[in-house]
């Protein structure tokens, strides 16, 4: 009994190579699925991405309207008599066409 | 004697108090650190001692159904009255409350090093408003300790927390506080829509708005049901959280110190589903129903989103956190199968979920208070240097994955039984649609083993490969102590289920009947369905 029966053919030493054919189309795809499409990508990017641009967006609206007050009485009165003439022209409008 | 029987709820509320004006009188006058913890342990404890004569003398149930109530007029001019009373619902979260406050304290032995005396000032509060909210049965007052219990919980991530703490906080805060003014809105409707309807003037009272609603005095619209239904669901929805408003939780959970993400864990999240089984169902139990699929949908892929994101996480208390996600699914699932079994389930796996979880976040700040730091990748065959440890830890996590004879699995065996009995999802022509979400339900928990499993390997087992784990030191006296207990109860709770269902099974069944009760009286049989 010097040689051995025959060589075992490398996939039984592999084990068929079941443990990489799941690590390949069943353990990989869903860690990769897990980490970029839900964690990154939907809780991090989507939903947070949701909370914070709803905060972003009150600060913007914010920041615009903070343009307005600026202390500047004159400026102030300008804003008055504009809104002053809208209502006017508003009452003009309409009552003309009362009218007419 | 009587007296502690005559003003157990209250005392329970006040104690926390009382501690926490004397801790601060401490700091002030003797200026002792160092004592504090002991003077907070000693308050915890008592109060949870004071909590166990809720066993030992029931006291007489009012007409209500509740136990050792208490109604005392607060502001006459709006009708508020300090209402409390325990029932089979409240009853085991008030003992899980007190029984984890000692444990909390206990974990921060050695933890806290800057502002010891706010902190435990805010660990006693703390406990004062968890407790308030599982007692309160005015609305008003039930929505002020809600409220209340965020300010302490606010400055324990935002002073003791980890390096984004502020970040953790605000968007903590922002997102409860958002829910829950929408619950006032809510709340404040039903006052006034009580008022006009019964003709007796407004009321907060959680009772007294039942008794009316079940007698037919107060019937409301449904398209307002609907949205006070919603509004205060919201509230609860963002509390438990329910997928998709769960993103402060891992943020929460991570930068929380130990004491606080045990508490957050143990009794915070149960505010959301207790609060959705005691006002959602028994207040708007047509509402409940119409939406049953909406929670469920959501349950369901909380359940699997959680675990599979979880599973990628590299932060072992993140991990935790997103697992808190999958774990708090199950509970609204149980709870809105509107079966017996189901909901039982589900209130137990509310006290599970705070003993398995609880004592998963204590674990985690023990290594963390060793190495400083929870990324996976930096620890590896833990089990070589921290037998006990490693131990302690597996065990937990296994009850956490609900292995037969641990806690974890009972509840997680009634609610799926109970999905599976389900008639809520039965209105939906196709499949047998409880048949599905029970079986989706189930694949959650295949996940639960892999992710936590998997980290089990990846810290605790092979070779040390990273020299610093080389000379950690085993569990002290102190650490092995605070888990006892609570590994006692994961065995104990899956073994000897009994005595814990017993006591919830009354209210359970009041409520299942309450939800099930359709707009005529008639109440709808939950069968197995077997024609599709």
């Amino acid at each position: 009994m010097k040689t051995p029966l025959r060589k075992i053919p490398k996939i039984l030493e592999e084990k068929w190579r079941l443990d990489e054919f799941y690590n390949g189309y069943i353990v990989d795809p869903i860690t990769n699925l897990s980490t970029r499409g839900l964690w990154k990508g939907f809780d991090l990017g989507f939903i947070d991405g949701i909370v914070h641009g709803i905060g972003h967006f009150v600060m913007e609206i914010g920041n615009l309207v903070r343009g307005i007050q600026v202390g500047f009485v004159r400026s102030y009165a300008a804003i008055i008599l504009l809104g002053a003439i809208a209502v006017l022209g508003y009452f003009i409008y309409y009552g003309l066409k009362l009218v007419g | 004697m009587d007296f502690i029987a005559e003003n157990l709820l209250t005392i329970l509320i006040l104690l926390p108090v009382v501690g926490a004006l004397l801790t601060l009188a401490h700091q002030m006058f003797w200026k002792q650190e160092s004592q504090l913890k002991w003077l907070t342990l000693g308050f915890t404890v008592l109060n949870f001692i004071v909590s166990l004569f809720l066993f030992f003398d029931r006291g007489v149930a009012g007409p209500s159904g509740f136990y050792f109530e208490q109604n005392v007029p607060w502001i006459k001019a709006i009708n508020t009255n300090y209402h409390v009373g325990v029932d089979g619902l409240s009853f085991w979260l008030v003992i899980l409350t007190t029984f984890i406050m000692p444990i909390a304290v206990i974990s921060t032995w050695h933890a806290v090093s800057k502002r010891a005396a706010a902190f435990y000032v805010s660990l006693l509060l703390m406990e004062s408003a968890m407790i308030g909210v599982f007692v309160s049965l005015d609305l008003l007052v039930f929505y002020l300790f809600f409220e209340a219990s965020l300010v302490p919980m606010f400055f324990l991530i935002g002073v003791w927390g980890g390096e984004n703490r502020i970040y953790a906080e605000i968007k903590f805060f922002i997102f409860t506080a958002f829910g829950s003014l929408l619950m006032l809105v809510a709340i404040i409707a039903m006052y006034y829509i009580y008022a006009d309807q019964t003709g007796l003037g407004g009321s907060w009272d959680f009772v007294a708005i039942l008794a009316a609603m079940t007698t037919g005095q107060l019937v409301l619209a449904p398209q307002t049901g609907m949205l006070l239904f919603l509004a205060f669901a919201l509230a609860f929805a963002i509390k438990v959280p329910l997928f998709p408003f769960h993103t402060w939780l891992p943020d929460a959970h991570t930068e929380a110190p130990t004491a606080g993400s045990v508490i957050l864990a143990a009794v915070l999240l149960k505010m959301g589903t207790y609060g959705l089984m005691r006002f959602n169902f028994a207040l708007f139990p047509d509402q409940a129903r119409e939406t049953a699929w909406i929670f469920i949908t959501l349950a369901i892929i909380g359940i699997i989103y959680g675990a599979l994101v979880a599973m990628v996480q590299p932060d072992v208390k993140r991990l935790v956190a997103y697992s808190s996600v999958a774990h708090m699914g199950f509970v609204v699932l149980g709870m809105f199968s509107f079966t017996e079994m189901g909901m039982q389930g589900a209130v137990y796996q509310m006290l599970n979920h705070g003993v398995s979880t609880g004592a998963l976040f204590l674990l985690v700040g023990f290594i963390y208070e060793r190495r400083h730091t929870r990324e996976i990748s930096e620890f590896g065959g833990l089990a070589n240097v921290m037998p006990i440890y490693a131990t302690v830890f597996i065990i937990t996590v296994l009850s956490s994955v609900g292995l037969p004879f641990l806690n974890g699995f009972v509840g997680e065996f009634l609610i799926m039984v109970g999905m599976f009995q389900s008639h809520a999802l039965s209105v939906y022509p196709g499949w047998n649609w409880n048949y599905v979400a029970t079986m989706l339900a189930g694949t959650g928990v295949i996940f639960a083993a892999v992710y936590l499993l998997w980290m089990v390997q990846r810290v605790f087992f092979g070779k040390v490969t990273n020299d610093k784990n080389k000379t950690l030191v085993d569990l002290s006296w102190r650490e092995i102590g605070l888990m006892i207990p609570l590994l006692i109860l994961m065995v104990y709770m899956g073994v000897f289920p009994k005595p814990f269902l017993k006591r919830t099974d009354d209210t359970v069944k009041a409520i299942q009947e309450r939800v099930m009760q359709r707009a005529g009286g008639e109440i709808e049989k939950a069968e197995i369905k077997t024609e599709p």
